[in-house]
C-alpha cells in the first residue's frame, strides 16, 4: 500500500529540527568541518595529479591527446577532415640550431600555428607568434645561452642547415616565453613565409624536414592509442603507413603513485572519515536519545520504524544542506592555502590553486557518506524505538548492563567515573575521538623529529658547496658528467676555496658488466672509505662498490649475478683510445655515496672509484663531473653570494647546493611537516573537544532533576561541581592513557607511512606534545561539564525536581 | 518540643498577577508526630513542603527546624543543614540511578563524610524489606522497591523530620499502602517526625493528624 505521508514526515522533519538548535549548530559545525577537509584534500590532491600530468606532459613535449607526425600538407588536409578530431593543429619542421652555443641542448626550428606553440608550451608570454620573414620567436633557455637580452626587437643570430645548404641568419625577436629544461627540445619559432621560401629553395634529401607535425585534440582522453589507430584508417592509410604519438600523461596507468602516496592518502581519508563519523554520530545518537519518547509516541500512533528514519535522515540532510556549501567554499581556501604540501611530503610538484568541479564533486559526495553514515545507527535506534518503552525511557537511566554492583564508598570520583561509564559506547567515542588529536600531534611532531638533520646534510653534501653542471644534480638527460670549467675552478680557487674534484667515466666494459668510473680526491674518499689516499694514488689502485642494480629494478649487494671481484682481484679498464689498464682491488664498500655521483645508475653496473690523478692519467685530461669545495667559515657568505652569481649570469648551466641552502631547505620541511600535522591535529582536537562538549552538555541535561535530586538530599554545590570536575578528568585520563600505550604504537605507525620513506629518516617516537597537551586537554574536560553545570544551575532546585 | 515551625510563610510568584502559592501560613510539628498535609493540586501543598525542607526560599516569613532559622543560611550551609536534619521521600523515587540500593542509602551519610551507623542502616534496611536488594541496581526495582529505598535513604541519616511529597503517587494503591505502612512503622519504630503530603484522604488517615490546605491557607485540621 502507498500512503502518500511524505507531507506529514517533512513537517516533523522540520518540527523536530527547529526544537533542538543547539544540536543544529554543532551539527553544523561538525558536517561543515569535514567537508572542509574533504575539499582541501581533493583539491590538494586533484592538483598534485594535475601537476604530474602537467610534468609528464612536459616531459613529452605537448599537451595534445596524440600527434601525426612527418606527414605532407595533403595528408593534413585529409586528417583534418576526420568527425573524430575535436581539434587539431601543426608545426612545421625545418631542422636543428647549429649556433655552438645552442650545442648543449636540442632546439628544435620551425613554423608553429599558434594553437600548436601552445600545446607545445612553446607560446610567446612576451610578444606575439613571427608573422613577418625576419621574425623570430624563442624561450629563455635559448636566449640565455645565446646571450640575448630578454627584449622585444633584440637580435637573434641563428644558424641551421637544410638540404644541405647550412643558413646563417639573424632575426629579430619578436615574441619569447619561458624555457622549460625538462622539455626535450627547445622550440624555436620561425614565420611561415620565412620557413616557405627556405624550403622551396632546397633540395631536401631526408623525410623529416618540411613535414608537418599534426597535434590533435579528440572529445576524451580515453584510450588514445585505439582512437589513433581508428583515424588513421578512418582516412584510408594502411596501418604504419602514417607514423603516429600517443600522449602517455594521459594514461592513467602511467602516473603512478607510489605507494606512500597512496597510504597517505589513504588514511588523511580515513582519519576524516572517522573523527567526521565520531562527531555526527555522537550528535545525532544524542538527539534521538533525548527524542526518544516522542519517536515511542510516534510509534505508538503508527509512525513505521521506515518513516522515523527518514525523518531523521530527513534532519541529516537539512543540517547537510547548510554545512556542507559552507565547508566546500572554506574547503577551497584552505585548500588553496595548503597548496604547497604535495612538494614537501612527497616530493612532487605542488599543485596549482585551481579546483575543477569533481573536487566539490567528491568532496560533498564524501561530506554526505560521513552523515549517512554517522547517523544511521541513531536513526535505527529511533526506529527501533519500542513505543511503551520508549515513552518511559529517559536516557540518563540507561544502566541496563549491570544488574547489582558491589557497595563501594561513595566518592566525587566514583561516582563521576560510574555516571561516565554508564554508557560504555558513547564514553569510548569521546575518549577516541579526543585520543586521536594527540596521536596524530605525537606523530607529527615525532615524525619531523625523526628527520635527521646530520644525515640531510651528509647525504646531499660532503663538504660546504658541490659545484656541477645543473644536469648533474637534476634528474635531467643527458648528463654533462665533465661540467665543471676550467674557468670556474680556477676563479673558486683565487676565492679561498679549497677545490676537491670528482671526475667520471663510463663505458661498456664486456657484454654483461659496466662499469663507472669515478677519479675523486682525498676529501671524497674520506668521506666513504677508510683507506688512505696516499695508498689509492699509489698506483693502479680501485675501491669497487658491491652494490649493482638489478633489471628488475631491485638494488641488491651481490656477489654472484655478476662478478664482483674480491680484494686483491684486478680489474681491467678500457679507454676511450682503446688502451686498458689493469687496477687492482684495494677496498670494497656497500655503496658509492649517492651525493658524489653521477645520480644514476646503469642496470648491472659496476662503480669503480680510483684516484683522480691515476684516472686522468689513463682517461686523459677532461673537466670535472662535480667540484666539492670547502672555504674558511668566515668567507662563507662572500664566496656564497660570488657562487651565486657565477651560476646565475657567468655560467648558468653550473648550479650549486650549499650548506646554508641545505639547512634552510632542511628546516622548511620540517616547518611544513610540523604546519600539516599540527593543523590536522588541531582539527581533529577541535572534533574532538567538539564531540566532548557535546557529550557533557547532553548528559548534564539529561541528568538535572538527578542532580537537583543529588543536592535536595544534601549534595552541595561544591560537592556536585567536584563531580562534574571527576567526570571530565574521567575522560581526560583514559584518552591520555590510550594515546600513551595503544596510541603510540598507532603513531609510530603513522611516522613510518609518512616519514619513513624519507632516506634521512631516523626513527624516533616522543609523547611529549600530548603531555603538554595534556594541561590544556584536563584544563577543557574540567572546565566543560562545570559551565553547563552552571548554565543548568540558572534553574532552581525545584523547576529542576519537577521535569519528568 | 516542637522539631519544625514556620511564621507567616509566603511564597509569591510572579508580578501582575502575582501568585501567591503559600499565603501566611503559621504551623508547627512536635516531635515524633506523624503529620499529613492535604489539599487539592494547585492548592500549594507541595509548594510548603519544598520551603519546609529548605529547597526553596520564602517570599516573606520563617522557619524553624530544631530551633534553627533555616532561611538565615547561606545555601551550602543550607544544604548540609539539609543532609542531617531533613529527610526527603519524593513521588519520582528519585534514586541516583549508577549506586546500587545500599549505596543510594548511604548516600547523604556519604556526603557529609560520616560513617555510616552500622546496625542502625541494618536496621532500617530490615524493617523496609531491602535485605536481599542491597546490590541491586535502582532500574532492577519495581516502582514500591523504589520509594522504600527512598524512605530507608530519608531515614538513614537520622534526621529531624522526613518530608514526603506524595511518595505513592506513582504506586498502584496496594504498594502505596504498603510503602505507608511502612513509613509509618519506621516512624515510629525509630521515632522520626514525618510531614507527609497527599491527596488521598485514605492515606491522610494514616497520620496522627491531618492538616487540610487551600489556596495557600491553612483552612483545616489542627495547625497548633
Amino acid at each position: 500500500m502507498n500512503v502518500s505521508n511524505r507531507g506529514i514526515i517533512r513537517k516533523l522533519t522540520a518540527r523536530f529540527l527547529k526544537a533542538a538548535k543547539t544540536r543544529n549548530v554543532i551539527a553544523v559545525v561538525a558536517i561543515t568541518l569535514t567537508s572542509v577537509m574533504f575539499t582541501s584534500v581533493f583539491m590538494i590532491g586533484g592538483n598534485m595529479l594535475a601537476a604530474i600530468q602537467d610534468q609528464t606532459m612536459r616531459q613529452v613535449g605537448t599537451n595534445a591527446h596524440g600527434g601525426l607526425q612527418y606527414i605532407t600538407a595533403e595528408q593534413y588536409e585529409n586528417f583534418s577532415e576526420s568527425p573524430q578530431i575535436k581539434d587539431m593543429s601543426y608545426t612545421v619542421i625545418l631542422g636543428v640550431a647549429e649556433n655552438d652555443a645552442l650545442r648543449k641542448e636540442l632546439h628544435g626550428v620551425g613554423y608553429a600555428e599558434d594553437a600548436a606553440a601552445q600545446w607545445n608550451f612553446a607560446f610567446p608570454s612576451v610578444g606575439k607568434m613571427p608573422r613577418a620573414a625576419n621574425e623570430i620567436a624563442c624561450g629563455t633557455i635559448t636566449l640565455d645561452a645565446l646571450g640575448v637580452p630578454h627584449e622585444i626587437g633584440a637580435s637573434v643570430p641563428l644558424e641551421f642547415t637544410v638540404g644541405g645548404v647550412k643558413y646563417a641568419e639573424t632575426f629579430t625577436l619578436c615574441g619569447y616565453f619561458a624555457g622549460d629544461r625538462a622539455m626535450p627540445a627547445q622550440q624555436i619559432w620561425l614565420s611561415r613565409s620565412y620557413v616557405d621560401s627556405v624550403l622551396s629553395e632546397s633540395i631536401v634529401t631526408d623525410n623529416f624536414t618540411g613535414t608537418i607535425n599534426a597535434y590533435v585534440w579528440f572529445g576524451n582522453a580515453f584510450d588514445i592509442e585505439g582512437k589513433m589507430r581508428g583515424l588513421i584508417a578512418e582516412r584510408g592509410y594502411s596501418d604504419g603507413e602514417i607514423e603516429y604519438g600517443v600522449n602517455w600523461a594521459y594514461a592513467a596507468n602511467d602516473i603512478s603513485i607510489d605507494p606512500t602516496a597512496a597510504a597517505i592518502v589513504a588514511l588523511v581519508l580515513t582519519l576524516i572519515l572517522l573523527s567526521g563519523y565520531l562527531i555526527i554520530y555522537s550528535v545525532f545518537a544524542i538527539s534521538v536519545t533525548a527524542d526518544i519518547h516522542f519517536f515511542g509516541l510516534l510509534k505508538t500512533i503508527g509512525t513505521t520504524g521506515k518513516q522515523i528514519r527518514r525523518i531523521v535522515r530527513g534532519e541529516a540532510l537539512v543540517l547537510s544542506a547548510i554545512g556542507i556549501p559552507v565547508g566546500l567554499l572554506c574547503g577551497y581556501f584552505s585548500g588553496a592555502a595548503l597548496s604547497a604540501l604535495p612538494l614537501v611530503i612527497l616530493s612532487v610538484p605542488g599543485g596549482d590553486t585551481n579546483a575543477s568541479p569533481p573536487v566539490f564533486v567528491f568532496a560533498a559526495v564524501f561530506s554526505l557518506l560521513t552523515v549517512f553514515i554517522g547517523c544511521r545507527k541513531p536513526a535505527r535506534i529511533a526506529a527501533q524505538a519500542v513505543p511503551v518503552e520508549a515513552v518511559k525511557y529517559s536516557g540518563a537511566l540507561g544502566s541496563g548492563k549491570h544488574k547489582t554492583k558491589k557497595t563501594r564508598k561513595i566518592t566525587p570520583p566514583a561516582m563521576a567515573w560510574a555516571a561516565v561509564t554508564r554508557e560504555n559506547r558513547k564514553f569510548g567515542i569521546t575518549v577516541l575521538s579526543l585520543s586521536l588529536a594527540l596521536i596524530l600531534l605525537n606523530s607529527a611532531v615525532s615524525a619531523t623529529k625523526s628527520f635527521d638533520p646530520d644525515a640531510y646534510l651528509s647525504g646531499l653534501l660532503i663538504s660546504d658547496f658541490a659545484v656541477a653542471d645543473y644536469s648533474i644534480f637534476g634528474n635531467n638527460r643527458p648528463k654533462n658528467t665533465s661540467g665543471v670549467t676550467s674557468d670556474f675552478l680556477k676563479e673558486a680557487a683565487a676565492r679561498g676555496g679549497e677545490v676537491s674534484n670528482i671526475y667520471y667515466y663510463d663505458r661498456d666494459n664486456s657484454g654483461e658488466t659496466r662499469a663507472q668510473v669515478y677519479g675523486i680526491g682525498k676529501t671524497e674518499l674520506a668521506n666513504f672509505s677508510d683507506i688512505d689516499y696516499n695508498a689509492l694514488n699509489a698506483g693502479n689502485y680501485a675501491i669497487v662498490s658491491k652494490t649493482v642494480l638489478h633489471y628488475d629494478g631491485a638494488i641488491q649487494i651481490s656477489e654472484d649475478s655478476v662478478s664482483v671481484p674480491r680484494i686483491g682481484d684486478t680489474v681491467t679498464l678500457t679507454n676511450d683510445k682503446g688502451g686498458s689498464r689493469e687496477f687492482e682491488i684495494i677496498g670494497l664498500v656497500d655503496e658509492y655515496p649517492h651525493q658524489l655521483s653521477v645520480r644514476f645508475h646503469f642496470i648491472n653496473s659496476l662503480d669503480i672509484a680510483i684516484a683522480d690523478n691515476a684516472f686522468i692519467d689513463f682517461f686523459g685530461e677532461q673537466s670535472p663531473m662535480q667540484t666539492n669545495i670547502n672555504v674558511d667559515a668566515e668567507d662563507m657568505p662572500a664566496f656564497e653570494s660570488w657562487l651565486a652569481d657565477y651560476t646565475e649570469r657567468r655560467n648558468a648551466d653550473l648550479s650549486y647546493i650549499s650548506r646554508n641552502t641545505l639547512k634552510d631547505e632542511f628546516a622548511g620541511l620540517t616547518t611544513m611537516y610540523l604546519a600539516l600535522g599540527g593543523s590536522m591535529s588541531f582539527i581533529l582536537a577541535l572534533i574532538g573537544v567538539l564531540n566532548f562538549v557535546n557529550t557533557v552538555a547532553a548528559s548534564v541535561v539529561a541528568r538535572r532533576r538527578e542532580f537537583a535530586m543529588l543536592q535536595s538530599v544534601g549534595m552541595t554545590g561544591r560537592q556536585l561541581r567536584q563531580t562534574l570536575f571527576f567526570e571530565g578528568c574521567c575522560h581526560a585520563v583514559p584518552a591520555l592513557i590510550f594515546t600513551l600505550t595503544a596510541g603510540t604504537g598507532l603513531g609510530i605507525l603513522i611516522v613510518r607511512v609518512i616519514a619513513g620513506q624519507a632516506w634521512f629518516f631516523k626513527a624516533s617516537f616522543t609523547v611529549l606534545p600530548s603531555v603538554i597537551c595534556a594541561i590544556p586537554l584536563f584544563a577543557i574536560c574540567a572546565a566543560a561539564p562545570l559551565v553547563c553545570y552552571r548554565y543548568l544551575a540558572r534553574e532552581s532546585l525545584i523547576e529542576r525536581l519537577r521535569i519528568e | 518540643m516542637s522539631v519544625l515551625q514556620t511564621s507567616g510563610l509566603k511564597k509569591y510568584y510572579g508580578t501582575e498577577p502575582v501568585v501567591k502559592a503559600i499565603d501566611g501560613v503559621d504551623f508547627t510539628v512536635e516531635s515524633g508526630e506523624f503529620v499529613s498535609i492535604v489539599g487539592s493540586s494547585g492548592s500549594g501543598k507541595s509548594t510548603l513542603l519544598h520551603l519546609l525542607g529548605g529547597l526553596d526560599r520564602p517570599t516573606e516569613g520563617a522557619a524553624w527546624i530544631n530551633g534553627k532559622a533555616i532561611f538565615s543560611m547561606k545555601d551550602d550551609e543550607l544544604t548540609i543543614f539539609r543532609r542531617r536534619n531533613i529527610g526527603f521521600v519524593f513521588q519520582s523515587y528519585n534514586l541516583v540511578p549508577v549506586l546500587n540500593v545500599e549505596e543510594n542509602i548511604l548516600l547523604p551519610i556519604a556526603l557529609d563524610g560520616d560513617k555510616p551507623d552500622a546496625a542502625f542502616i541494618e536496621r532500617v534496611v530490615e524493617t523496609l524489606g531491602l535485605s536481599e536488594k542491597r546490590t541491586s541496581m535502582p532500574n532492577q526495582l519495581s516502582g514500591g522497591q523504589q520509594q522504600r529505598v527512598a524512605i530507608a535513604r530519608a531515614l538513614a541519616s537520622k534526621p529531624a523530620i522526613i518530608l514526603a511529597d506524595e511518595p505513592t503517587g506513582n504506586l498502584d494503591s496496594k504498594s502505596g499502602m504498603d510503602v505507608i505502612g511502612l513509613l509509618k512503622v519506621s516512624g515510629e519504630k525509630f521515632g522520626q517526625t514525618i510531614v507527609l503530603i497527599t491527596h488521598n484522604p485514605e492515606i491522610a488517615q494514616m497520620a496522627d493528624r491531618t492538616v487540610r490546605i487551600e489556596d495557600g491557607k491553612i483552612v483545616g485540621g489542627a495547625a497548633r
